[in-house]
């Protein structure tokens, strides 16, 4: 359940900057800041929450103790 | 002079710091390092292998000339950090239970077959052809731009094979890794420094350049970019088959088998398309703000070594070195992928009674044998090699819903892994090569048209049977594992 809500909302923002609906819209100049245009800073701005999301994954994962795994290596071929 | 010493001194630093890694005696360690690299190896070596030479010449050429487009490495890299998060705990758990070595045994063991095997081992290697070819003729032309002509491209492609050869056959992995350290801190670091330097003392800044694209070309700033004409669709194909695709390489891979643990993966994951989208998205910007100029439209795969040299003997020695290392980062783990998957995927699959000594001495002289034949490829066929690169993303795309589904769907089953995969790769390569018109007006890719064909395939084959008995084992593998996590602390203290 946790995984899943963490894919949906990284998944939202990939839908976000790439779909179609979405990307038409924010494909502009203005707003700008420093410069850059919108449609920079829009594809930015989903691609730090989509890197946000996934640290909150790898933190709640490491917290729960999921990342400690140990695995007995079969006998080598 | 300048440009010529500090490459002279980056290739030597990369075999002096792989002076102690040239030991390897089983096709294991060659293939993995026995899974004991850490999350620095990890992290720098998916960033080194990831960004290609390439990128500062050819595809920044694309940024130069249509602006906007450029930027789809940002969403992308997002992409493939999620679909490594997602493959990380299963390749690595059933990697370690069984001495996996590259992702088509990973993928023969998930479907119990040795023809996904083969096919994938086989495929993995044919696409990665082009790779290497165009990272040479890179490795040439970095060295013949770089001292004014002095070095041909011939002789720089030859003096890049020597190095290369000679750490990947004698060290393997462990190499491959070390230098990789090496390659990707020069690329964040030194490399970034040097980019940031440009724009700001050459183009005014980013505020300036920006301003001077709004001024002179703004439909630069927006997709599809100037003189082109193409649906958004295209956009978001670039993106998801560039990101489902990118990671499926088994040469990016091949990383996950070399972790030490799942905690170094996911690490790892977090730490390079981050950095990556830091340093190719500042890459694209310098040449996005390249377009206004007479001369980057003119010579837009040029252009970044052009501003460069403008900026002085040392930038341009900077910029070259940098090159070199995304270049080196790049052969080096093709090189080290496609030696093992040629003696693991496909030798010991033929003949299952080969020593572990004869199969590392066949994977290190597949090392020198590649290494010629990409040398004559690349000399013969420069002109073709971009489009054959780009061309092999689109064949790439359809292995991951052989991937993913083989990881998380227990219905996946090896008829339709098989046959979806022969299919997906007719309907890519074939819409790629006969072009048909709905291709260009509707702007889909001709990879998502052969990703949705094995997709469809997989599923109905999966429902079409029940799960196969030995993937239950497998799930039970991972149940187990999870289960026999040790206490928080002692894992932590050991993870630091």
């Amino acid at each position: 359940m946790r995984s899943a809500i963490f894919l949906l909302l990284i998944l939202s923002t990939i839908v976000l900057a790439t779909f179609p609906i979405f990307f038409t819209w924010a494909n502009r100049v203005e707003p700008s800041f420093i410069g850059l245009p919108f449609a920079f800073l829009w594809q930015i701005a989903m691609a730090l929450l989509g890197a946000f999301f996934l640290a909150c994954w790898y933190l709640v994962e490491s917290r729960s103790g999921d990342l400690d795994i140990e695995v007995e290596s079969e006998a080598s071929k | 002079m300048i440009p010529m010493l500090m490459l002279a001194g980056f290739l030597g630093l990369i075999l002096w710091i792989n002076r102690r890694q040239m030991g390897v005696k089983t096709l294991n360690d060659y293939a993995t390092a026995s899974h004991s690299i850490g999350v620095l190896g990890i992290t720098l070596g998916f960033l080194a292998t990831w960004y290609v030479g390439a990128g500062y010449t050819v595809f920044s050429g694309f940024a130069v000339s249509f602006g906007m487009i450029g930027m789809y490495v940002i969403p992308y890299g997002i992409i493939t950090m999620l679909v490594m998060y997602l493959v990380a705990e299963k390749s690595f758990i059933w990697g370690k239970k069984y001495n996996i070595r590259t992702q088509s045994e990973l993928l023969g063991l998930r479907y119990r077959s040795d023809a996904i095997r083969v096919l994938t081992g086989f495929a993995g290697v044919a696409l990665s052809v082009p790779w290497l070819l165009m990272e040479w003729y890179t490795i040439g032309y970095v060295f013949n731009y770089a001292t004014d002509g002095f070095i041909s491209p011939l002789l720089g492609m030859i003096i890049g094979i020597f190095v290369v050869v000679f750490y990947v056959a004698l060290g393997g992995m462990r190499s491959v890794i070390t230098a990789n350290i090496i390659q990707g801190l020069y690329m964040l670091i030194a490399g970034s420094a040097i980019l940031l330097w440009v724009i700001y003392t050459q183009l005014g800044g980013i505020e300036g350049a920006m301003q001077r694209i709004l001024e002179q070309s703004p439909e630069a700033l927006t997709f599809p970019g100037p003189g082109w004409d193409m649906s958004p669709n295209y956009w978001m194909a670039i993106v998801i088959t560039s990101g489902l695709g990118g990671f499926m390489w088994p040469w990016v891979y091949n990383k996950l088998f070399a972790a030490d643990s799942i905690r170094t993966i996911k690490q790892s994951v977090l730490f390079a398309p981050t950095l990556g989208i830091l340093s190719f998205g500042l890459l694209f910007l310098l040449a996005m703000a390249l377009h206004p100029l007479p001369f980057a439209q003119q010579n837009p795969q040029e252009a970044m070594f052009w501003i460069h040299s403008q900026a002085g003997a040392w930038p341009l020695g900077f910029f070259a070195v940098l090159v070199m290392a995304a270049s080196l980062g790049t052969v080096s783990s093709i090189l080290n992928a496609m030696s093992t998957a040629i003696s693991g995927d496909l030798a010991q699959v033929i003949k299952r009674d080969i020593s572990e000594k004869t199969a590392l001495q066949i994977a290190r002289w597949s090392v020198v044998f590649m290494s010629i034949g990409a040398l004559i490829g690349a000399y013969i066929r420069e002109g073709q090699l971009v489009f054959l690169a780009l061309m092999t993303y689109q064949g790439m795309i359809v292995l991951s819903p052989v991937v993913l589904l083989g990881l998380y769907w227990k219905r996946a089953n090896k008829i339709g892994a098989v046959n979806g995969f022969l299919a997906g790769m007719a309907v890519s390569f074939g819409l790629t090569i006969f072009e048909p018109a709905f291709i260009i007006t509707y702007g889909w890719t001709p990879g998502v048209y052969g990703f949705l064909t094995t997709l469809s395939i997989m599923l109905i084959a999966g429902y079409c049977r029940p799960v196969e008995s030995h993937v239950e084992k497998l799930w039970q593998d991972i149940a187990i594992a999870k289960s026999t996590k040790p206490t928080g602390k002692l894992a932590t203290a050991k993870s630091i």
